[in-house]
């Protein structure tokens, strides 16, 4: 569905360079801070972006061809919505360009958000306009290529898990690709992902292998009914290294990963707690970057050097 | 997809109460100065209310007020960023938007006209009949080629910016009767409200002029908006 070679795009001050890839039918996240290019590819191939270099090819046309662009669903951090139409007119307004039909209720109610249908889109909040542009691309019939900046971040919270449900429905008849700066959620939506730095595409894999690729101990993130009782029980796992609370949730860690899984969910047993969130922690961004691109124990070795505390100055001898 | 096109740009129109405030008020001014010249008895009191405080301020100030409105304050490119969004394709939403701002300032400024030329209606004028279906489609034609202007000059600068550079220019270089002065809609109007025509152009070649340039800004503004 997509096909990209070479590819060399601006935006001052983000660039990507010599960016090649092809991404089918799934979920594929492009894994970077904002500044390391994702959104910029998405910009691209959403056809808002010129290509400087190389080809870019989205459902074997151009992006800006005009049946490519009804093809394409693209949700920037501030989406652009139609500001003087109501909610549910937006909806039916955007189900006529691209030629389906429009259930604009039924539509909205899917994400959680149906009482926003009413509302002015000049009156909603930013985390509104947004849940209802990633609604429209979502859950949009004839859309083949779908493309989230950061389908998590700045959304009304009542939209988030319903995102997660149709994110993952949405992936297996279209080519879905977000931008995200958390190696967790990359890991737990996405079927392949690509890391991103500075520009350029550092590494593809599979999302599963990216706990693999990441330095250092796992770590897998608990919200559960009776914190208190999990703890109590994760303390007396071998295999649990250290523990940590982090708001409602308990952080765990251990060297292996599988070991760990399997000890949090035996204290999980032996606690009798229900839980509302278990998934596992991946190291910042950065660090992922580093160690795909070959330069972890570099930046180790420099943060280290930076800080270790200077020795003072050997005292002065006074001259005879 | 036209009607889904048309929707947005009427919606702002429709929905926008201050944004007619404006309107209104150039409206009051192009009325009030009909009004004053009735009550002085001016004998081509129509003709002195078109050419004077309608055609050269009234009109010009009401369309850009009503341009203002349907792009919703904003350039043309971003006024119809939205609906390019969608999928639609960006010539044909500017088109759609350009379209609706022509066709609402063509009804208001030809219902305005009429109001004015019958308020200022004098013994010497033409009658009355006749003189308010001139009076509108001149408005009409008038006020279509300021809207597909003022939407060309929306092309410009940051949130359409240029709108208000091409109020001041057309004021400028459109008031002279120099050839410069061809170039923009202010002439070719006050020749057929009755005025002096720009290097003598007759009043049937200031409806053609009028027409041509309505027809090339609002070609230029599309192509604009599609880059």
């Amino acid at each position: 569905m997509i096909a990209i070679e070479n590819l060399a795009a601006r935006r001052p001050p983000l660039a990507l360079a010599r960016v090649t890839c092809s991404l089918g039918v799934g979920l594929h996240a492009l894994l970077g801070a904002p500044t390391e290019g994702g959104p910029l590819l998405l910009a691209v191939l959403a056809g808002r972006e010129a290509v400087r270099g190389g080809s870019v090819r989205v459902n074997d046309r151009a992006p800006g061809d005009p049946t490519t662009a009804r093809a394409i669903a693209y949700v920037p951090m501030a989406p652009p919505l139609p500001d003087a139409l109501t909610v549910r007119e937006t909806l039916v307004v955007a189900a006529r360009i691209r030629g389906e039909e429009a259930d604009a209720d039924a539509r909205l109610a899917a994400l959680g958000i149906g009482s926003l249908a009413p509302r002015r889109v000049r009156s909603l909040a930013p985390e509104e306009a947004r849940a209802v542009a990633i609604a429209e691309a979502l859950t949009s019939a004839t859309t083949s290529v779908v493309l989230i900046d950061e389908p998590f971040v700045g959304v009304d919270p009542r939209a988030t898990n319903a995102i997660r449900d149709h994110l993952r429905a949405r992936a297996k008849r279209a080519c879905v690709v977000v931008a995200t700066a958390s190696p967790s959620d990359a890991a737990a939506l996405a079927t392949s992902v690509l890391v991103f730095a500075r520009g350029a595409l550092v590494r593809q894999e599979a999302a599963r292998a990216l706990a693999a690729v990441a330095p250092g101990p796992a770590c897998v993130r608990v919200v559960a009914s009776d914190p208190r009782a999990l703890l109590a029980e994760l303390s007396r796992e071998p295999n649990v290294r250290d523990l940590e609370t982090r708001d409602a949730a308990i952080l765990a860690r251990g060297d292996d990963g599988a070991e760990l899984a399997a000890a949090v969910t035996r204290a999980i047993a032996r606690a009798r707690v229900d839980v509302v969130e278990m998934r596992t922690e991946l190291p910042p961004v950065e660090v992922l970057q580093a160690a795909a691109s070959g330069a972890a124990a570099a930046a180790y070795q420099s943060a280290l050097t930076r800080a270790r505390p200077v020795p003072p100055p050997p005292p002065r001898q006074e001259p005879a | 997809m036209t009607g889904a096109l048309l929707r947005l740009p009427i919606a702002r129109l429709s929905r926008t109460p201050r944004a007619w405030i404006p309107v209104g008020a150039w409206a009051a001014l192009a009325l009030a100065a009909a009004w004053a010249a009735r009550s002085t008895g001016s004998a081509h009191g129509a003709d002195h209310a078109l050419v004077g405080a309608y055609g050269a301020l009234a009109l010009p100030l009401l369309v850009y007020g009503v341009v203002a409105a349907t792009l919703g304050g904003d350039g043309l490119a971003r006024a119809c960023g939205s609906l390019v969004a969608f999928g639609a394709p960006a010539s044909r939403a500017a088109l759609a938007t350009i379209g609706v701002a022509i066709g609402a300032s063509a009804i208001i400024g030809a219902l305005l006209a009429a109001a004015v030329a019958a308020f200022a209606h004098g013994m010497s004028d033409p009658p009355l009949a006749r003189d308010l279906a001139t009076s509108a489609w001149i408005g009409a034609l008038g006020a279509a080629a300021y809207a597909a202007y003022f939407c060309f000059g929306a092309t410009f600068g940051a949130r359409g910016g240029g709108r208000s550079a091409a109020l001041v220019i057309d004021w400028i270089f459109g008031a002279g009767s120099g050839a410069t002065a061809l170039l923009f809609p202010r002439p070719h109007l006050r020749n057929l409200l009755g005025g002096a025509p720009a290097l003598e152009m007759s009043q049937r070649g200031a409806l053609v002029a009028l027409v041509v340039v309505t027809v090339v800004v609002a070609l230029l503004a599309v192509a604009r908006a599609r880059r």
